[in-house]
């Protein structure tokens, strides 16, 4: 016997067996089962809700939709400027999702740069990564020159704050590739901020900081130098800007430092001077950073005019020095003054007239004004020496 | 589930018909299935005459909760033995309860192995006495029932690997035992 045939048999022999008590089944129901429930939601909490409540979550979601909707359309419609300069520049503007949907290039150096590429769309920390590598790739950063300087505009104290952590770890980032030491600089200015001819805002306001601390640099020469050179202005000088934030450090390897031009000057001067009697200044010698070496001695003073960056003397200016003892005119003190004397018509004017109490009429002679003026002139100078 | 977009089968429109009060359903699920159901319940309880209460119980029960019946499109058939497993245990559960075993008592000849001797069941007699409990379970409810193994294994609550395992040893003692008798 096979299974199905076993199975087959098994089966008849119980529905043998079962009895049939349909009858019996039938007169047991006779009453009608009960009612099929449709509703297949089980109301566990059947009290009737207020139309207060309705109302208030309706006033929520409403609430929740208007918020989601103005958090979401403030951040899309919000605009933030970032601007790098190198010597490329180049403005990122971000939305509130620091998602770049602006990208203006300032000068032709940026618009070579990014020519083929495209930042729209990207992140911020994406964009400042790629525009980090393409600064690297092309030889605008090295670890000789290694500022970039990071200005953003129209931001807050905390989206600025929140800006500079991204902008700085994606500069980071991008540099760790290559093992460079980068120096950032990063300002916050004011979206009205007006710029100088030719250079970004953000340029500009660091140029105009610069040029209130630094003695021998007006805007105008401070504006023809490049970010590195102002970075190493600002790091000689210890003026950053108050509320910027510099993280690295300023490459000074492309610069000479003050005290070997200070050693030789004193090496090039004719006169014996030590490297103390040289005092060094920092300058901008066709639009080039240099250092002015200033000797002064007893006969002449010098000023040798040395590139920041070669060492290279490019200017020699040698002003005799003025004896202090011998004046042309010896002006008379001033609350003492000596009588004019009137020349005597006699043969013998070497000697002089007797002093005498009274006071003595002035010549008759008129006065020459302009010996007058010579004569005052050279009593200030006698006096600046002697103070 | 939306009935309207399920595929019923034939027995599940029965009960559909049954919880609207339809005696004929009733009455057709009743003829097609005593077997099945009584065969399990005999199985579980070892007793004729307390396999058949169960078995009527059973369509009882399905008459009072037919509506509760959700259709999926599938045999009706282990839902109905899942009604006669929980009544057949309550049944097992309030007799134990009820009967207490007398100290002087020796156990005669098995009532239904001799019910089913007189009454010429050959294998079913081989099945109840010769097969554990779990065994006849499995053969009953896959030959008589007519239930896959996978259903077996969900209606007994046990892993579908034991159920195999078990219906083939089973299957194998039947064959030996009835190979010695036929």
């Amino acid at each position: 016997m096979n299974e199905p045939q076993l199975n087959k048999r098994l089966r008849e022999e119980v529905e043998s067996l079962a009895p049939n008590r349909l009858e019996e089944l039938l007169a047991a129901c006779d009453t009608p089962p009960a009612p099929r429930k449709d509703g297949r939601v089980i109301n566990l909490n059947p009290r009737r809700q207020s139309p207060w409540k309705r109302i208030a979550a309706l006033a929520a979601m409403l609430i929740l939709i208007i918020g989601i909707g103005t958090f979401m359309g403030v951040n899309a419609m919000s605009r933030t400027v970032l601007t790098f300069d190198v010597n490329p520049s180049v403005s990122v503007t971000v939305n509130g999702f620091n998602r770049v949907c602006q990208v203006r290039t300032n000068n032709s150096d940026a618009a070579v740069l990014l020519a083929n590429e495209d930042l729209e769309g990207k992140t911020l920390e994406q964009a400042v990564e790629t525009l980090t590598e393409d600064f690297i790739r092309a030889g605008y950063i090295t670890n000789a020159s290694n500022g970039i300087l990071v200005t953003v505009q129209d931001a807050s104290d905390s989206r600025a704050e929140q800006l500079q952590q991204l902008v700085v770890k994606s500069v980071e980032t991008a540099a760790d590739k290559t093992s460079l030491r980068l120096a950032v600089l990063y300002q916050q200015i004011d979206g009205d901020q007006v710029s100088l001819s030719g250079i970004s805002a953000g340029k500009t306001a660091l140029v105009q900081t610069l040029a209130k601390n630094a003695e021998g640099l007006d805007e105008a020469e401070l504006q023809s130098l490049s970010i590195q050179d102002l970075f190493y202005v600002m790091d000689t000088l210890a003026a950053k800007p108050v509320s910027a934030k510099l993280t690295g450090t300023v490459s000074r390897a492309n610069y000479q430092d003050s005290n070997v031009v200070a050693e030789l000057a004193a090496q090039i001067c004719p006169a014996n001077v030590s490297t103390d009697a040289v005092a060094t200044v920092l300058d901008c010698f066709d639009q080039e950073l240099a250092f002015v070496a200033n000797v002064v001695t007893d006969t002449a003073e010098y000023a040798y005019t040395v590139s920041a960056t070669s060492g290279e003397i490019l200017d020699t200016i040698v002003t005799p020095t003025v004896p202090p003892s011998a004046p042309e005119y010896v002006p008379e003190p001033v609350d003492e003054p000596e009588p004019t004397v009137e020349p005597e018509p006699s043969a013998a004017p070497e000697t002089p007239a007797e002093p005498t109490a009274e006071p003595v009429e002035q010549s008759s002679e008129p006065v020459d004004p302009s010996g007058l003026y010579e004569y005052f002139k050279d009593f200030a100078d006698l006096l600046d020496r002697i103070i | 589930m939306d009935e309207a977009m399920t595929h019923l089968t034939p027995d599940e429109e029965r009960i559909l018909k049954i919880a609207n009060g339809d005696r004929d359903a009733l009455s057709t699920m009743y003829l097609q299935h005593k077997g099945a159901v009584f065969g399990f319940a005999l199985s579980m309880l070892h007793d004729r005459e307390r396999a058949e209460d169960v078995m009527q119980e059973t369509f009882i029960q399905l008459w009072n909760s037919a509506a509760s019946y959700i259709p999926r499109g599938k045999e009706p058939l282990p839902w109905l033995l899942g009604i006669t497993k929980n009544l057949a245990l309550r049944r097992l559960r309030t007799d134990s309860l009820s009967f207490s075993i007398p100290e002087d008592y020796t156990d005669p000849a098995d009532p239904l192995d001799h019910y089913l001797a007189v009454e010429n069941k050959l294998i079913l007699r081989a099945v109840v006495t010769k097969l554990s409990e779990e065994e006849q379970q499995i053969v009953l409810l896959h030959a008589v029932s007519g239930l896959k193994h996978r259903e077996i294994a969900e209606l007994l609550e046990l892993p579908l690997s034991t159920v195999l395992n078990k219906y083939r040893r089973a299957l194998q003692k039947l064959k030996k035992l009835l190979g010695e008798s036929l």
